[in-house]
């Protein structure tokens, strides 16, 4: 376990590094931030002052030569957006975004567990469709669509909430929502077929003919053999919550790492872009492993592999 | 029951119209605090850097002030920071300091403080935006303790209105570097600044003038406008800035104001079919600008034939432009045709996407337009910096034949803002190189009083007529404001909006 985990991490670092090679010339392709930065009919003096002052005179080897040494000195630069150093913008914006994350993906798994098992204990049900009609829709319904009309629905028409910002804890419902909304549609509809493949086995219909009770079977061992597919589907949408997250920014002014990255490209802050991109990685490597952790823990085939 | 002697009587009795008189007397300091619903962040929070909207909107007029100010309604230049000015020669101005001014940080006000201020701004590594709104070297130097002399190494006419752009920090702002806490002498201090999400002007007890009602005003970002029309409708902010028509409808505080800037075409001269007049006035005839204004930029906009508004000496009174013509068009159009003209050769639309809500919408009409006259017209789509090289001199030149979408805004009220960026050959945003008309330029530069308004109004009639630029709309804000508070907008609400100004309703 130890060697695949070592391995995993090997291969993740040099995926990050080779990501990070191509942001820095990719952004670069974009044109000059000067063009932003400074007025349209600014002088060639003007610009030739700013391109001076933030090292983008120098030519792209050399430039490149620079911040793979700062890199390593986790060195990003300063901001030309936010004036504050790079890795800073990026970092104050972690918290919030690994918070609300968490906190969506609990709720997530929360409902989308439950759901999918019923009806998968209940297929062709009206149970059954009630939870895939649900699960369909919410996986259809356009987040951005959802994030507004809640906004006119439960804040506007019906005070009920704050339409945005972070003044209190009912501020956290209308963006955990749309979070949600997605991973909970196609989590659930993941539960019920994992949890359908299980529930037709021969040691589940074998357990059942000696008397074990639907509920017994469920939850304490046939979900535990569907995890795997779960835990996968689960792992990937919380690496979107992670790295993503750019409606529930935008539409509720929350403070997260997604809207930093939007707003960097649109202001050619290459500094936070790559600073963005660095720890996003890292972000994503770690929850890979913890993954992979999760994985071994519920399958003790992996652990011995 | 309580006996009063005559002389307790009296007390009391005059203790209690003290009170009345107490209770019934206006409020002297600063009480409650307003949240404002911007769309976008300051890019930047030094004084020299306030030219731009989203910088000016929370700076201007409230943290930082200038030598002198702009009327919002007249353009005429008025007293601020300097209480007199007069011109010695043609190349220098003197301004008399006003007296009892301090900075936030306790700093009085003086000649050497305004010279630090004004020579900060226009020190090129800085790279200050407000220095391209200077045309020649401007430098300041104390002439007593509180007169300040600026030269121009070229003669300025309107040197007193350019410098009401020219916000004044305090001399112990760093002189080399941005200053990301701006001490200024506005009637608010910046008290607070959390990146991305708000900012925070407080009263300043000490201000100069006649101190504001609101005591505190909180600047916070969102960028969804459906989200800043829904603050005040849910009472959580009391102004919202650019609101959509349809996000207004219905709304009692909603107030429409002009922005000065005005939505129009570049057309490439330097290269055919668009070195020919006739072609460009087809173009111009073919664009249905009401139609435009009104369906696709939801009324934000009002259909105009020139590139400034009222406010600035360059307008033609009663010119609207070249109708909309599609016949008229089609005849230009085969009459350039028959004549020789490649008209046939694809011209790329370049089209800025971030200039107004809708933009990218309006271009693509704009194109369909043009190609009912006849012309093919490719759209390429572009955010500011992929537009800056087809914009900008020296790229644009040799740019495949274009009509480049833009937008300008003046509210400087002088003309000398407009005319030579885009028609002079110099300017860095013209493709005009008319030897003519540099000299018309050059002579209004250096006009005065009417003649120079005369003078800005032929080159203006000129531009048109030879379609060097084709204006389409004068574009429109819209803002909404919550029952709590009272404030009217005016022709500078779009770029800065005094705090001073809103007041509580009673």
């Amino acid at each position: 376990m130890l060697k695949f985990l070592s391995l995993r991490l090997t291969t993740s670092l040099i995926a990050l590094a080779g990501v990070m090679v191509i942001v820095f010339f990719l952004a670069r392709l974009t044109g000059s931030p000067a063009t932003l930065y400074l007025p349209a009919d600014a002088s060639v003096e003007m610009m030739e002052a700013f391109n001076r002052q933030f090292g983008y005179d120098q030519p792209i080897p050399q430039q490149f030569a620079q911040f793979v040494g700062n890199v390593f000195r986790l060195d990003f630069g300063q901001s030309l957006y936010q004036q504050r150093p790079a890795a800073v913008a990026v970092l104050s914006a972690m918290p919030q975004t690994i918070l609300l994350a968490a906190v969506a993906m609990a709720l997530t798994l929360l409902a989308a567990i439950p759901l999918g098992t019923v009806a998968a204990l209940h297929p062709h049900s009206v149970q059954d469709r009630l939870i895939t009609l649900f699960s369909l829709l919410t996986a259809s319904i356009p987040d951005f669509w959802f994030a507004l009309v809640g906004v006119l629905v439960l804040s506007v028409n019906l005070g009920l909430l704050p339409t945005s910002g972070q003044a209190s804890l009912l501020s956290w419902i209308l963006p955990v929502a749309t979070l949600m909304l997605h991973p909970v549609g196609v989590l659930t509809q993941v539960v019920r077929g994992a949890m359908l493949e299980t529930l037709n086995a021969g040691y589940v219909q074998n357990a059942r003919a000696r008397g074990y009770s639907w509920k017994r079977l469920a939850f304490r061992h046939a979900l535990r053999n569907a995890a795997l597919p779960i835990i996968t589907v689960a792992g990937d949408r919380a690496g979107g919550m992670v790295n993503g997250a750019v409606i529930v920014s935008a539409v509720f002014a929350w403070p997260g790492i997604g809207q930093v990255l939007v707003d960097a490209v649109y202001n050619r802050d290459f500094a936070v872009i790559q600073a963005g991109v660095f720890v996003v990685g890292i972000a994503v490597i770690l929850l890979n492993f913890l993954v992979d952790l999760i994985y071994a823990a519920a399958d003790p085939r992996i652990r011995i592999s | 029951m309580i006996n009063l002697s005559k002389s307790g009587l009296a007390w009391t009795l005059l203790a209690a119209q003290a009170g009345l008189a107490f209770a019934a007397a206006p409020a002297l300091t600063a009480e409650g605090s307003i949240v404002l619903a911007m769309p976008a962040e300051p890019t930047s929070v030094d004084a020299c850097d306030d030219s731009t909207r989203a910088n000016a909107r929370v700076l201007r007029g409230n943290v930082v002030e200038a030598l002198t100010r702009l009327d919002p309604q007249s353009g005429a230049v008025g007293p601020l920071l300097a209480t007199e000015w007069s011109s010695p020669d043609n190349k220098s101005w003197l301004f008399t300091i006003r007296p009892g001014v301090t900075f936030h940080d306790g700093t009085p006000l003086d000649a050497a403080a305004v010279a630090f201020g004004i020579n900060r701004s226009m020190n090129p590594d800085l790279t200050c935006q407000t220095l391209s709104l200077f045309p020649t070297k401007t430098t300041a130097t104390v002439e007593s303790d509180m007169v300040v002399r600026i030269t121009t190494e070229e003669p300025d006419p309107i040197l007193p209105a350019r410098i009401a752009y020219i916000d004044l920090p305090s001399p112990k702002t760093p002189e080399a570097a941005k200053s990301d806490t701006p001490i200024g002498t506005g009637p608010y201090r910046f008290a607070g600044r959390e990146i991305g999400q708000s900012i925070t002007l407080s009263a300043f007890d000490g201000y100069w003038g006649e101190a504001p009602e609101i005591a505190e005003a909180n600047y916070v970002w969102r960028a969804e406008a459906t989200i800043r029309a829904s603050m005040i409708k849910t009472g959580e902010a009391d102004i919202a800035y650019d609101i959509p028509t349809h996000e207004a409808e219905g709304q009692a505080n909603a107030q429409q104001y002009l922005t000065n800037g005005v939505f129009y075409l570049r057309p490439m001269l330097q290269k055919p079919p668009l070195d020919d007049l006739r072609v460009r006035q087809a173009i111009a005839s073919s664009i249905d600008k009401a139609t435009l204004a009104e369906v696709l930029m939801d009324n934000s906009g009002t259909p105009t034939g020139q590139l400034v508004t009222q406010l600035i000496n360059g307008y033609v009174p009663d010119y609207t432009g070249m109708p909309y013509d599609l016949e008229k068009a089609k005849a230009l159009f085969a009459e350039a045709k028959a004549a020789g003209v490649a008209v046939d050769t694809p011209i790329t639309l370049v089209a800025r996407t971030d200039l107004f809500s809708g933009a990218e919408e309006v271009s693509q009409a704009i194109q369909q337009m043009i190609q009912q006259a006849g012309f093919t017209v490719t759209l390429k789509s572009v955010d500011t910096v992929g537009w800056s090289p087809w914009a900008r001199k020296p790229d644009s030149l040799t740019q495949p034949v274009n009509l480049l979408t833009s937008s300008h805004n003046n509210i400087s009220g002088d003309g000398s803002l407009t005319f030579p960026n885009f028609l002079g050959s110099g300017g860095r945003l013209s493709v005009v190189d008319n030897a003519e008309l540099d000299a018309k330029l050059a002579a209004a530069a250096k006009a005065s009083g009417e003649d120079r308004a005369a003078a800005y109004r032929e080159i203006a009639q000129y531009a048109y007529d030879q379609e060097l630029v084709i204006p389409v709309a004068a574009l429109q804000g819209l803002l909404l404001t919550s029952d709590r508070i009272a404030y009217e907008a005016d022709g500078f609400t779009d770029i800065e909006l005094h705090l001073s100004d809103v007041k509580h309703k009673q």
